[in-house]
């Protein structure tokens, strides 16, 4: 199966300087990118527009904005953990803020986990770079379905 | 029925009766001495008219000439008033001579040979007084004269009428001096009783003059005249007492009330000032009638708690004369003398709408500033997350272009770029530091021993790693420790022993100490370094943010690492201060 990067992002900039960063670093796993959170939702549970989508084809992580329009990064994490379907997709929050607040709600919400954006091209390239290498490339998570359990 | 009189009647009474039981006796014991003189006085004057009598007719008698005999004895009968008879009995013992006529009387024979010279008798119902003397003492012959004692008797009762009359007079005399005396006696009891009668009644009294009054009255005048002194004194003691006290009552700030049977019998001038009513329109009013109907139901509430014996104060708000509301605390009090609960109850009120207004003004306050804290942190956040995102933007494209299309721009262009990315990047720096400087205000401390030494060497350590060329002397004294918070203590090591490190940047050979000593009982402790140093004459804007005293191609910075340090001293409660010369290093103290 094809293992699919999903972004969830409002930032038309960001979305552009994620894709540069994963050219940059040849990575060529499929990136989808969704604008807000309630968009999210409907995709990772195959709502609305994305009804006919195959609940069972899931990414393989989820890059997570906080700053969201509709439902916000934490409120869709909380979504995503609160469902059997969904729960065990790595989710890494990506964002701007380094308040210490939203860490904590991040990582209370269950993020596996949490990266500040680097405002320096190189160093965000670079962060990009590792995050595709650990959850793409080296973590497993299991491929039972949820719902069996 | 039994006869009540008063003293004044009693005393009269006896004096009375004392007056006429001496007239009685007196006139009793007068007459009877007078009639017993009157009598001796007749009895002797018979003597002398017998004796007379006897011796002028002796002769006849002797000669037995009866004529001249009886015709004496007439001539002294008609001569001698009273003189009622005369007879003479012969040496025979038979009648010599008489003056009765043809009837003697019989009862004179009986006494003919008498010795008992005077006798009395009645006789034609008349009183007699007989006489008999002998003629020739020894011899039979005897000479009786009678008087009729009668008329004698009718003289002397003449006198014992006036006699009577004299003893009338000086008894009513005497009654009307002992009415008088009674009364002069009487007088001052009498108003003496009046006055008591007022004393009792609490009227006003005065004290009574003694002047010439008797001396037990005059004892009693005087008791009663200390007494009403001593009340006097009593009643002044109490009334300056109660003027202390009113005056107490009336002065304090707080309102006062006293009620009984739910209506108010005493308001102070506070009370009446907070409601705006004057004390006669509150007097007598229903306390219920000083609240609307929300703050009656409390106050019964509070009525039921108080029977079961908790009194304590509790909130209400009454009802002003204009209508507007007062907000106050009622505590409420009993009445209590000796102990004992008196009838009614009082209660302070303390008009707490000031209070109110100011705890009202308070609250906005706080929630004005939670807000503006709210916005603050909204600022913060927007600051983080939005102006950070654009910074990104700007240096990601702007490497992106140089990567892309450097190679076809003239050295001055790629410059340019360069700048914009660098300014991006730096920007983004600052907004850090900022936030972190922001956020440790928020931050509350969290206390606990901080070693200071390992985070000195911590530090050397990152620093050595990263610059590993450098000919660097470090000195730390070992143990170190501080009661703080480990976080705002980390920044605070990092931040001088970076600068210190940044600034020796330039020597030769440099050198880095971090140490304490004692200054006035408190242990500072110190961040030396041989490095450029500064001018003290700039040492007071060493702290404020974004004040650099280097330009940023000597020693690049943001200008806030300081003003963060000191932001960390300060809410320890501490000092931080720098000694420097230009040149010759400087020294950074901090005491917390």
């Amino acid at each position: 199966m094809e293992k699919v990067v999903l972004l969830v992002e409002d930032s038309e900039d960001d979305i552009k300087l994620t894709q540069m960063a994963f050219k940059e670093n040849n990575i060529a796993n499929k990136m989808v990118v969704l604008n807000d959170g309630e968009e999210a939702v409907e995709y990772l549970f195959c709502q609305g527009k994305y009804r006919e989508r195959d609940i069972n084809d899931q990414p393989t992580i989820i890059l997570l904005d906080i700053k969201l329009p509709k439902l916000s990064g934490l409120e869709v994490l909380k979504k995503i953990r609160a469902d059997n379907r969904t729960k065990y997709i790595p989710t890494v929050m990506l964002t701007s803020s380094t308040e210490e607040e939203d860490m904590i709600e991040g990582y209370k919400g269950g993020c596996n986990s949490y990266v500040c954006k680097p405002v320096e091209y190189e160093q965000f390239s670079q962060a990009v770079k590792q995050l595709e290498l650990y959850w793409v490339l080296n973590n497993r998570t299991p491929n039972k379905r949820i719902e069996e359990e | 029925m039994k006869l009540r009189l008063n003293l004044h009647t009693k005393i009269s009474l006896l004096i009375s009766v004392v007056a006429v039981s001496i007239g009685a006796i007196s006139f009793l014991f007068v007459s009877r001495i007078m009639i017993a003189v009157m009598r001796e006085g007749l009895k002797a004057e018979t003597r002398i008219i017998a004796k007379a009598l006897g011796e002028r007719v002796l002769r006849n008698v002797l000669r037995e000439e009866t004529i001249p005999a009886r015709e004496a004895l007439l001539a002294a009968v008609a001569e001698i008033p009273d003189l009622e008879y005369a007879y003479i009995v012969g040496f025979n013992k038979e009648m010599f001579v008489h003056t009765f006529g043809k009837k003697i009387p019989r009862q004179f024979f009986y006494h003919r040979h008498d010795k008992v010279p005077f006798r009395e008798y009645n006789a034609h119902g008349k009183l007699f007084l007989d006489f008999v003397c002998p003629l020739v003492e020894g011899l039979d012959a005897h000479l009786h004269v009678g008087f009729n004692e009668s008329s004698i008797i009718a003289n002397i009762a003449g006198m014992r009428d006036r006699i009577v009359v004299i003893t009338f007079l000086l008894v009513l005399i005497g009654i009307g001096i002992g009415l008088v005396v009674s009364y002069r006696l009487m007088n001052p009891l009498k108003n003496l009783s009046a006055e008591l009668r007022m004393y009792g009644e609490g009227k006003e009294v005065k004290e009574i003059s003694v002047e010439g009054a008797d001396e037990e009255v005059n004892g009693l005048v005087s008791a009663y005249n200390l007494m009403i002194s001593s009340r006097e004194k009593a009643i002044t003691e109490l009334r300056e007492s109660e003027e202390k006290y009113r005056q107490l009552v009336e002065t304090m700030n707080e309102g006062l009330v006293v009620q009984e049977n739910q209506k108010l019998t005493y308001v102070n001038d506070s009370f009446c000032k907070m409601l705006g009513y004057s004390r006669d329109e509150l007097a007598g009013r229903e306390i219920i009638a000083l609240f609307d109907e929300e703050n009656q139901k409390k106050f019964k509430e509070q009525k039921g708690l108080r029977k079961k014996g908790v009194d304590a104060p509790y909130e209400i708000e009454f009802l002003a004369k204009g209508g507007g509301k007062i907000c106050t605390i009622i505590s409420p009090g009993s009445l209590k003398l000796d102990g004992e609960t008196l009838k009614g109850s009082s209660a302070t009120v303390t008009d707490i709408t000031g209070r109110k207004k100011a705890e009202v003004e308070r609250e906005q306050l706080i929630a004005k500033l939670e807000s503006k804290n709210e916005e603050l942190n909204q600022f913060s956040y927007a600051v983080s997350h939005d102006l950070r995102a654009p910074l990104r933007s700007m240096a990601g494209f702007s490497k992106e272009l140089m990567k892309r299309s450097g190679d076809s721009l003239d050295p001055e262009a790629q410059d340019y770029l360069d700048r914009i990315r660098r300014g991006a990047v730096r920007m983004g720096s600052i907004i850090d530091s900022l936030l972190k400087l922001s956020r440790i205000s928020r931050e509350k401390l969290k206390l606990k021993t901080v070693d200071l030494s390992s985070i000195a060497e911590s530090i050397f350590d990152v620093l050595k790693a990263d610059e590993s060329g450098r000919d660097i002397e470090i000195v730390i004294e070992k143990g170190l420790k501080v009661e703080a918070d480990e976080d705002m203590m980390k920044i605070i090591m990092e931040n001088l022993i970076n600068n210190a490190w940044k600034f020796t940047g330039k020597e030769k050979t440099s050198r880095i100490e971090f140490r304490s000593k004692k200054s006035s009982g408190k242990e500072v402790f110190f961040v030396k370094d041989n490095g450029s140093g500064f001018s003290m004459e700039y040492a007071d804007k060493l702290f404020i943010a974004f004040q650099r005293l280097h330009r940023d191609q000597e020693f690049p910075g943001l200008g806030i690492g300081l003003a963060t340090v000191q932001r960390c001293v300060n809410l320890h409660g501490g000092r931080i201060w720098a000694e420097s010369e230009q040149g010759k290093g400087s020294v950074f103290y901090f005491a917390l």
